[in-house]
């Protein structure tokens, strides 16, 4: 059975959405991934993903260490790169905030460009490169087009990432 | 006549298909039938189709002697789209939805389809008098203004009896029908099987042409009492003549459960008119569609091993609505230009073969393409998927995802619904929460506000008012005729 991130409710296995309050639990599923979950207890950061309650036992963790990848802010046309995890939340800090995005945007006026403090998420393996929305405010576009929140899409060398209005190129050693 | 057409058979029919198709026609139109349509002349004709049809080399004599018409490649592609690539071999029960596509594969002229023969079915009782009457008769003059000069329009208007306002015409002398629309008047109670039974009777004595894609759209305000069995009844012989019915709900003093079973059983769906602007809106839709319709009497059959259940059935595309989960399942018409999308939620109770993969479902697509020589065509289907002993994640298809973000919300209000009914208010007013919660979250105010108001007339009433029900059924409903989120694939 799946469990419901939401309201704890049992679904069978291959359940997309819970019948009972209309969570999507696709990003449930992907918990059985040792890879995701690896990821999961590295960042700790509180999307659905984190709740021990749907958390599988923990599964071998294969390092993608030698993957760069760079965030190339176009406004502002500064490069910042990533490497050595498996995961990289971005938004930007505001005061009291509990739970801190791995790349803070602030500097590049995330704010008045419509960042969310939690609004995306890189993910590497070694198979492939994704972006996942957070369920951020203005949404999160590959190319111009609108991801829907909390699923993974793939991500290629030159992919223009626009959190809110904030664009962002997207270059990897790994393609 | 035709062989193949006598036997509703498609050109490429197999050995197997022949035979049954025989044994189904004769016992139906044999001329001792008990329940059956006796009927000497054209139980002839199935003799005579199926002694050459039956013998190889008498078919293949009887195909060459064909026009080359005959042989004209599929008009339909049908696509399998899954949530899952794989199943989990378990002793445990599973889902997977398969997401149906039925695409036109050719190119078609718009010009050459087929003429259609619109029928409505009008309620006259006394509600309708007045603003109701008025927009009815608007509307009905704008679509007949925009008709094919070739297609066909007939009205039947009911109250507690039905007669023939409009016999089937061609659209050529539209003035007079205009007057006749004009001269109707309100008065007496709704009794919708009458004026059902006698739509389908025009369908009948104007059958001399054939090629005719058949529609039913029956325009009603009220509740119908006692007539539901024989209205579902005539629903399902109206699915035997290719008749595909649209029911409109003005106001909400109707019954949506019954409109919509009545319209899903004949492969049509049913429609709010909460305002002029959705009467508007449907007529314009309707005759959107009725320019691109190019077969009619779409019919799915699929077989399911028994420990494989099929749960679900819904319809994202076109005529959105749950579909009967009784096979055949009635598709109804099919549109050029726009494909016929179908959601299934299989329940797999178990899965513990040996074999590499596992057939959920098989079995075939049937539809009759009127412009055609042989009218009748068949696609084969195979819902199959590799088995996998260990349960792996999945990203799902973001088409599929997509519209089961919208089934799910639909399925959601359809709960609280069916326990309101049953009286278990808590969890129905619970269920409408999470549902405004959901429409929140996707930014539809309207339609998080409608569920929250409902779940305090629920606290207080104990039961849904019938505007909330179909305000939110029909707004959740009309979620799957939004623009797909789905980014494209670089």
């Amino acid at each position: 059975m799946i469990q419901c991130p939401n309201c704890k409710h049992q679904e069978l296995p291959g359940a997309l959405f819970c019948s009972e309050c209309g969570t999507q639990l696709v990003t449930a599923d992907t918990l059985t991934s040792p890879l995701a979950n690896q990821s999961a207890e590295s960042l700790g950061f509180d999307s659905q993903e984190s709740n021990p309650a749907v958390m599988p036992a923990a599964g071998p963790f294969i390092p993608v260490k030698n993957i760069v990848i760079s965030l190339h802010v176009v406004n502002a046309d500064r490069t910042l790169h990533l490497t050595g995890r498996s995961e990289y939340s971005l938004g930007r800090i505001a005061r009291g905030q509990p739970i801190l995005p791995d790349f803070d945007l602030s500097e590049f006026d995330a704010y008045d460009h419509g960042v969310s403090r939690l609004h995306a998420a890189i993910k590497v393996s070694a198979l492939r490169i994704s972006i996942m929305d957070l369920g951020s405010a203005n949404g999160t576009r590959i190319n111009g087009q609108k991801l829907v929140p909390n699923v993974e899409y793939p991500l290629k060398n030159g992919d223009l990432i626009a959190l809110g209005k904030l664009k962002i190129e997207f270059q990897t050693s790994n393609d | 006549m035709e062989h193949y057409s006598a036997l509703k058979l498609p050109f490429d029919a197999t050995p197997e298909e022949i035979r049954a198709a025989y044994f189904e026609a004769a016992r139906k139109y044999h001329p001792d039938a008990q329940n059956g349509e006796g009927d000497g002349a054209h139980f002839i004709e199935i003799q005579q189709a199926y002694e050459v049809l039956a013998n190889g080399k008498r078919r293949a004599a009887y195909d060459r002697s064909l026009p080359d018409s005959a042989r004209e490649m599929a008009t339909v592609q049908v696509d399998v789209r899954y949530s899952r690539s794989t199943i989990h071999r378990s002793v445990d029960p599973q889902l997977v939805y398969a997401l149906l596509e039925l695409s036109c594969a050719k190119k078609i002229n718009p010009n050459e389809l087929p003429p259609a023969h619109v029928c409505f079915i009008l309620d006259r009782s006394s509600s309708m008098r007045g603003e109701r009457l008025d927009m009815v008769r608007a509307n009905l003059i704008r679509l007949i203004r925009k008709l094919k000069p070739t297609d066909v329009l007939s009205i039947v208007t009911f109250s507690d009896r039905a007669e023939v306002l409009v016999p089937p015409v061609e659209l050529s002398d539209s003035a007079r029908i205009e007057s006749m629309i004009l001269g109707i008047s309100a008065g007496g109670a709704t009794e919708i099987f009458q004026g059902l039974e006698l739509g389908l009777e025009v369908f009948k004595r104007f059958a001399g042409r054939s090629n005719f894609l058949k529609h039913l759209i029956l325009i009603t305000d009220g509740h119908t009492y006692g007539d539901e069995d024989r209205c579902y009844d005539a629903a399902e012989r109206a699915a035997v003549e290719g008749v595909s019915i649209n029911a409109l709900g003005i106001g909400h003093e109707w019954n949506d459960a019954f409109l919509d079973r009545l319209a899903s059983i004949s492969g049509g769906n049913s429609v709010y008119i909460s305002a002029e602007e959705d009467l508007a809106q449907f007529v314009e839709q309707k005759i959107q569609s009725l320019s691109v319709n190019y077969a009619r009497k779409t019919e799915l059959h699929l077989d399911l091993p028994e420990h494989i259940t099929l749960g679900y059935a819904f319809r994202i595309q076109p005529n959105v609505g749950p579909l009967e989960v009784n096979f055949p399942v009635q598709l109804g018409a099919l549109e050029y230009g726009r494909n016929t999308s179908v959601i299934l939620e299989f329940k797999i109770d178990q899965l513990q073969t040996v074999e590499p993969d596992q057939t959920i479902a098989s079995g075939k697509v049937i539809f009759e393409v009127t412009s055609k020589t042989i009218p009748i065509e068949r696609q084969f289907i195979r819902i199959n998927r590799p088995i996998r002993d260990t349960w792996v994640k999945e990203k799902v298809p973001t088409a599929m995802l997509t519209a089961m973000s919208r089934l799910s919300l639909y399925r959601l209000q359809e709960k609280a619904r069916e326990e309101a009914a049953i009286g278990e208010i808590e969890s129905s007013s619970r269920h409408l929460t999470y549902l405004a919660s959901r429409f929140m979250a996707q930014g539809n105010h309207d339609l998080a506000h409608s569920a929250l108001l409902e779940a305090e007339h629920l606290q207080k009433h104990q039961r849904f008012s019938e505007e909330g029900e179909k305000d939110i059924k029909y707004g959740t409903r009309s979620l799957f005729l939004l623009p797909d989120p789905e980014p494209k694939k670089p």
